[in-house]
């Protein structure tokens, strides 16, 4: 791999204490073929411009760090290769739908909140003793709520969303389908504690479908599913408990 | 809890209004698409504006009807029902195809035994149902 | 000025600190808890480890057995007491976190499944598929988020450990989204920071792993022990170091080299591919000697080969290391062998601390792979380590709160003063000079004289030359510029500070490698290739001086299991 090829790469930079608005720099790179856009930031930092500031940490897409916006889709830095683009520019944004904190550090305090308010935690009415052991899950069980527990809160959806962009209120993708996560294991207890989150206006109801956050997701989650889900299955009891008040037991 | 930081400026990006056809520099088709599918909703409620009219013409007696069905054969009423009716193919199309969303998880809404109804069943089932209703509907037009 | 102050202030978010914050508001009610992290603690490097994690669930296993492995892996070294207390507690500790909602794999019965391990000598390994880290971690967190007593300082970086009388009595961090410094009151502090892995070129290890909290106890003086053990992981992606977990292993790849042989039948035929990580690091090694390997442009490798197990096994145990080389390596491993070789992957040694946790300094506990309660000895298990967050971060955080409800607040005033003096010591180091030394070029020489003095065989001139070169490296440090004088969010200052601590765990590691003149575990001496039970059945604690670390020693704790020669 001893090819130098050079690839031109520009960054939106933010820097709140000498501007008011993002300007954008751009810089020349050579790079090997197995380097990924997070490898090209980095050769920025440590050799052309320390003052680029990004955020990072496993570069093996699990740590959820190093979503930005690449050419203007939603993607983690540390598994977007260069050569994929390459001999085309790469444009590198924090992600957009967040406030900027710093050149493309984005402030993701809202999420964290929001996660909070689906309770993302095991709720029982009463909780087993650790000596009785562990509760059983069958292979089925587990895989029903799977892959709405592979979310890295990585915040690519949330960059992907237009509702959540026109409509900062809206729950959002990812802590929907966590919640949802919890409301589908059977070890659970609490959907009706998160419902009122979950099931509001600004919950799922908010979505209009667009889809896209289903889309860029890097580990196909699908949160449009849990959100479709959510819908069907609050429809269909609400419908339910009105022609059967008696027998609603959700 | 989180504590509360001290908050520094920070910098939110306009949206831009066409944002569904440009984002960022870049067309988003399936942005595009989901806007289209809005605007479904559009021709489908001009179509049913027209059809109550239509309603209301026949208490006028069959000759109002009949010069009004008359004026609809002109080339741009053509072409509206042309398009209504591909918007409202691609508002059924796609609105049918999300119930696939209700199954994939694994965790199906609609079950057999404890095995999830495969989500491509679920959709052509729909698509079936859609086709055969929109048969019996024709038969019933053309044969009445 | 006015200070925040808990009774238990946690440094880390990972799989221990965060163990240890419900541990510790658990022990007492109105415990008021702190926990402070450079990344938002989902984040942290727990969330990459893959494998799984050990305990005892299964009839045909027991206690003594989980022992006497962990005992034997450690090549001796590890303390027996602490290995019973660890085996004991970590089955109440994993299903405590089944019932906090981490989605074990399944047998068909609804028990959690158990797979096998290097060095374990029957199934008992739990897993979450192939992502048994990021389950544990989020599933930690999210039920952390529960418990209104924690307050969670995100993205905040502690610069210094505060101590008054001899006792530790809070933290100074820097907020790194404003870039001010602040003074945290404690009672007790806990380090929970984690592993060193970057200080060598080739880890498995993130960003983050620095040996920030270790460098913090090291500087307040605080030993570090058993620092000169460092563990490659037989199986990484050469360049990258992303690592392919042992469980590939576990569930039956085959470790092939370039002459197409089972290679491993020659240094640990009894285990195969299921010998423990430092033998089947130097192994290849040997056959690198030997020129049985193949040659890349990140280094020789040999082959992981999981074609046998067909695709369906591959995704359903092994899912992410199919989606880890098809995205890095371009490699389908339903298809193909993979590259690997060993890279480093974890630190035996940390923060000199008691079975619960304690350090030698009142009101400092340290948990998880910072601390070195002396489970791992010379060698760590896989899977030994995500158990040990556990078990050890629940003990500290217990033990912890329960000294700081004896304990009283130290005054704010001088904690605050500490606070002004540590902004000042920060601005006139990095911002007040026009220092020429680029914090990556000194990296990268502290990384290739790691690899070169204390890599995978050792020898004593080797050594001497690494420990020669940290000191001009340090000397170097201290002539440090930084291209970025701002305040907010300066990721530029982080990694200067950070190059500090990895400065100070590298010295302390290669001189402690220096004086343990014997092989033992993962520490091979190619010029004493025996074990040396006579000379160094016993600790080092690593102390620092103001020149080159004073080395110590330790007895080790033998209870029921007398050393033996080790093999597989
Ligand atoms: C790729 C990989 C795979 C692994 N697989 C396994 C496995 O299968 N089984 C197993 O048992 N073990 C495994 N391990 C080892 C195990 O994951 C780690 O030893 C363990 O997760 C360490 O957890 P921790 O809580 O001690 O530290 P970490 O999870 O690393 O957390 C450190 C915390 O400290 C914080 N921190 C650090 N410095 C500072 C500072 N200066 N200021 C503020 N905060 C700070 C960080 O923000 C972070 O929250 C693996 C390790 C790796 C790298
Ligand atoms: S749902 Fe997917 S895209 Fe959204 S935060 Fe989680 S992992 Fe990222
Ligand atoms: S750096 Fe961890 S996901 Fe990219």
């Amino acid at each position: 791999m001893s090819d130098h090829k050079t690839i031109k790469i520009t960054v939106l930079r933010y820097r709140p204490e000498e501007e008011d608005a993002p300007t954008e720099q751009t810089y020349e790179v050579e790079f090997r073929d197995d380097w990924v856009v997070l490898d090209a930031l980095n050769h920025i930092k440590d050799h052309i411009d320390g003052t680029l500031s990004f955020r990072w940490s496993c570069r093996m897409g699990v740590c959820g760090s190093c979503g930005m916006m690449v050419n203007g889709e939603p993607k983690l830095t540390c598994a977007a290769m260069l050569r994929d683009y390459y001999p085309k520019e790469v444009r590198v944004e924090p992600l957009v739908n967040f406030p900027i904190v710093r050149d493309l550090v984005t402030d993701m305090t809202d999420f964290m909140d929001k996660l909070k308010a689906v309770k993302p935690w095991i709720i029982r009415e009463e909780e087993k003793p650790v000596s009785e052991g562990e509760y059983r899950q069958t292979p089925d069980q587990l895989k029903d709520y799977k892959q709405f527990s592979q979310c890295i809160n990585c915040m690519l959806c949330y960059a992907a969303c237009p509702v959540y962009g026109l409509e900062h209120d809206f729950v959002g993708p990812a802590a929907i389908a966590l919640g949802h996560r919890y409301n589908l294991d059977s070890r659970d207890e609490g959907i009706q504690q998160r419902q009122h989150v979950i099931a509001s206006k600004e919950g799922i109801w908010e979505c209009t479908y667009v889809g896209e956050c289903s889309v860029v997701c890097p580990k196909h989650v699908d949160p449009a599913e849990a959100i479709q889900q959510t819908k069907v299955a609050t429809t269909t009891n609400r419908f339910k408990s009105l022609v059967m008040p008696w027998g609603n037991k959700t | 809890m989180m504590l509360d930081s001290e908050t520094t400026k920070t910098y939110t990006r306009p949206i831009s209004k066409a944002w569904w056809l440009r984002d960022r520099g870049h067309f988003n088709r399936r942005y595009f698409m989901f806007l289209l599918r809005e605007l479904t909703s559009v021709f489908v409620a001009l179509y049913v504006v027209l059809f109550i009219y239509e309603i209301f013409l026949l208490t006028k007696g069959p000759d109002a009807h009949a010069a009004f069905r008359e004026s609809l054969n002109s080339g741009p009423w053509i072409a509206f029902h042309i398009i209504a009716l591909l918007f409202a193919l691609y508002h059924s199309y796609t609105w049918l195809g999300l119930t696939t969303k209700m199954q994939a998880a694994g965790r199906g809404l609609v079950k057999i035994g404890t095995k999830t109804l495969p989500p491509i069943l679920i959709a052509l089932g729909s698509y079936g149902a859609w086709i055969v209703a929109t048969i019996i509907i024709a038969y019933l037009f053309l044969t009445l | 000025m006015n200070i925040p102050m808990h009774d238990v202030l946690l440094v880390g978010g990972g799989g221990a600190g965060l163990r240890a914050a419900i541990a510790a508001s658990e022990t007492y009610r109105g415990a008021d808890i702190g926990v402070v992290s450079k990344v938002y603690p989902m984040r942290s490097h727990t969330v990459s480890a893959e494998g799984g994690t050990a305990a005892v669930m299964r009839e045909d296993d027991n206690l003594d057995l989980h022992a006497y492995d962990t005992i034997k892996g450690s090549d001796f070294l590890c303390d027996q007491d602490v290995v019973e207390a660890f085996v004991k507690e970590a089955v109440d500790e994993v299903i405590q976190l089944e019932h906090w909602g981490c989605p074990w794999s399944r047998d068909e019965d609804g028990r959690v499944s158990v797979r096998a391990f290097g060095g374990m000598s029957v199934k008992r390994t739990l897993y979450a598929a192939d992502k048994t880290g990021f389950h544990m971690l989020h599933a930690l967190f999210q039920t952390s988020l529960k418990y209104d007593a924690i307050t969670r300082y995100d993205e905040w970086f502690v610069t210094s450990l505060l101590v008054e009388d001899g006792r530790v009595c809070g933290v100074t961090a820097l907020n790194i989204r404003s870039g001010n410094i602040h003074a945290i009151g404690a009672k007790s502090v806990i380090i929970c920071t984690g592993g060193a892995g970057k200080i060598f070129p080739f880890t498995t290890n993130a960003a983050i792993k620095n040996g920030d909290g270790m460098a913090l106890a090291y500087r307040i003086g605080c030993p570090l022990k058993d620092l000169e053990f460092v563990q490659y992981h037989p199986t990484g992606l050469p360049g990258t170091g992303i690592l392919m977990t042992e469980a590939s292993r576990g569930e039956g790849g085959h470790l092939v080299n370039s002459q197409g042989e089972r290679y491993l039948s020659e240094y640990v035929p009894g285990k195969m591919e299921l010998g423990p990580r430092d033998i089947l690091s130097r192994s290849f090694i040997h056959e690198e000697r030997k020129d049985n390997v193949f040659k890349g442009p990140d280094g020789s490798y040999v082959h992981l080969d999981l074609r046998h197990l067909g695709e369906k096994i591959i995704d359903e145990r092994l899912p992410f290391v199919r989606e880890l080389t098809r995205n890095y390596v371009g490699i389908d491993p339903v298809y193909e062998p993979i590259p690997v070789r060993p890279v480093v992957h974890y630190c035996m040694g940390g923060v000199h601390t008691d079975i619960n946790g304690a350090t030698p300094i009142p009101g400092l506990y340290a948990a998880g792979e910072a601390a070195c309660v002396s489970l791992n000895g010379a060698n760590r298990l896989g899977s030994n380590s995500l158990t040990e967050c556990l078990v050890f971060g629940a003990r500290a955080g217990q033990v912890a709160a329960q000294h700081a409800a004896d304990t009283d607040f130290a005054d704010s005033a001088s904690m605050a003063r500490m606070a002004q003096d540590e902004q000042k010591r920060i601005e006139t180091q990095f911002f007040g000079t026009n220092g020429k030394e680029r914090v990556a070029n000194i990296r990268d020489d502290l990384r290739k004289t790691m690899e070169e003095g204390a890599g995978i065989f050792r020898t004593e001139d080797a050594l001497k030359t690494t420990c020669d070169t940290i000191r001009t490296l340090k000397e170097r440090y201290k002539n440090i510029g930084i291209d970025d004088h701002s305040r907010v969010f300066n990721t530029d200052l982080v990694n200067a500070l950070e190059l500090g601590y990895m400065l100070d765990v590298a010295e302390g590691l290669a001189h402690s490698a220096l004086l343990r003149r014997e092989s033992r575990g993962s520490h091979a001496r190619s010029d004493y290739e025996e074990r040396d039970d006579e000379n160094f059945l016993k600790h080092s604690l690593a102390y620092q001086t103001d020149g080159d670390p004073r080395i110590e020693y330790l007895p080790v704790t033998l209870t029921r299991w007398e050393p033996e020669e080790r093999t597989y």
